[in-house]
């Protein structure tokens, strides 16, 4: 008996088979492509003088508008705080880049306990260092993924954190043993290693694993870098909220106890 | 730091060269979500202006190629967006509804129409799952939605395929 997947897969490469076959790049493809790329870098221009002079809203309603999923707070169906910010430029204090509530609040503003994913899948910077903060403050523990952004690029690339019961390999979806009672992937999109030439380039050559011990972060490990998605495994000692500061050269995850 | 090398897409040469090199098996994945030859097409040419008029620098090819599996299988799902609002502003005004995706009225191929008549989500992951050879984890990015929502898609899709064909593998 055939097996069904084998004749599904059949199927499909039979109906592929059938599929147009493009010719050259049509004239239209590319006019409008320049079209394009003239418009934003036009608007690329216009955001940073608008982050020069301190156009918050404006930029505040653009970003919204791309990425409406960071109004979401886990757990707080109606939360009349602002969302989560993606920051357009570095932050010394990464706790401190939230914007202002209209409320006061006991605890962090944009704290999350579920799925993160935001940040444009139209940037790819070069992934270049990890770092980690935790003395400071015994209740939390930071850990900093380090970017080299592209030229002109003003947005936090794209990333998805989330809570897992097992780490897992990129690409294969081995299992990965990292010590913790609690799990976070971290994926986001960035160039770990440079494939553009003959041999391949490692751009992040740091450690694939870090051994933290506590007390929040225990144990973080690399679980790959495929196909521009960089995915990192960080073992909690306990499953705790966190918050998020992200941008063109960083993503800071800080876990709140 | 090593400076990555770049691979600039300004000149027509090198677009033609990514067209070429990528545009086919876009075009294969388009049409197999839309079953619709020149929409598989449309959805490729959009998708080559929204990424080619988006990057300054192209670093990574084969990153290049993930962009674009993931702008057709977005710009597919607008696609069966816009269409479900027209044919529902249709049937309220009492128009005939504009077709789905073709599902082999010549009958020759009977897992194609039952395919064809899986929702877009489902054949999407379907499609994505055992013609592109993608894990779930790799669905799930690709779609934009959770690895369970995944699971869930090719589980019910599968489950729908087998009874219409009749299967009990």
């Amino acid at each position: 008996m055939t097996d069904f997947h084998d004749e599904l897969r059949e199927a499909l490469s039979r109906k592929a088979s059938e599929a147009p076959r493009p010719g050259g790049i049509p004239e239209g493809v590319v006019r409008r492509a320049r079209r394009r790329r003239a418009v934003n870098g036009t608007l690329a221009g216009a955001l940073a003088l608008t982050l020069a002079f301190g156009g918050f809203l404006g930029v505040r309603a653009a970003m919204d508008a791309a990425a409406p999923e960071l109004r979401e707070v886990p757990g707080s169906p109606v939360d009349p705080t602002p969302g989560p910010t993606v920051t357009a430029s570095p932050s010394p204090e990464p706790t401190e880049t939230t914007e202002p509530s209209p409320e006061p609040s006991e605890e962090p503003v944009n704290l999350r306990c579920g799925r993160t994913d935001a940040g444009s899948d139209e940037v790819f910077p070069d992934f270049v260092d990890v770092t980690f903060e935790d003395s400071s403050s015994p209740g939390r523990a930071s850990i900093t993924f380090h970017f080299e952004p592209m030229a002109g690029q003003t947005e936090a690339p794209w990333h998805i954190i989330n809570f897992t019961d097992q780490l897992v390999t990129d690409g294969e979806g081995a299992p990965v043993d990292v010590e913790g009672e609690a799990f976070v992937a971290v994926t986001f999109m960035a160039q770990g290693v440079d494939l553009s030439g003959e041999e391949f380039v490692e751009i992040y050559t740091g450690p694939k694993e870090f051994h933290q011990g506590g007390p929040i972060i225990l144990e973080v490990e690399q679980t790959g870098d495929f196909e521009g998605m960089v995915s990192w495994g960080i073992g909690l000692s306990e499953k705790v909220c966190y918050t998020i500061d992200a941008g063109p050269d960083h993503l800071t995850i800080t876990f709140v106890r | 730091m090593m400076q990555a090398r770049t691979l600039s897409v300004t000149e027509s040469g090198r677009l033609g060269e990514l067209y070429e090199r990528h545009a086919p098996e876009a075009v294969r994945l388009g049409y197999l979500i839309t079953g619709d030859a020149a929409l598989s097409e449309d959805l490729v040419h959009e998708a080559f202006v929204k990424l080619l008029g988006r990057f300054r620098d192209l670093r990574n090819p084969d990153a290049f190629h993930w962009y674009l599996r993931k702008t057709v299988v977005n710009l597919a799902r607008s696609h069966f967006r816009h269409a479900r609002v027209e044919r529902e502003y249709a049937e309220r005004e009492g128009r005939r509804p504009a077709e789905q995706v073709d599902d082999d009225p010549t009958g020759r191929d009977e897992m194609w129409s039952a395919l064809a008549r899986l929702s877009e989500r489902q054949r999407a992951a379907i499609v994505l799952r055992y013609y592109e050879d993608l894990t779930e984890a790799q669905t799930a990015d690709v779609m934009g939605v959770r690895l369970g929502t995944v699971k869930s898609l090719v589980a019910r899709g599968m489950a729908r395929l087998r009874e219409e064909m009749g299967s009990d593998d």
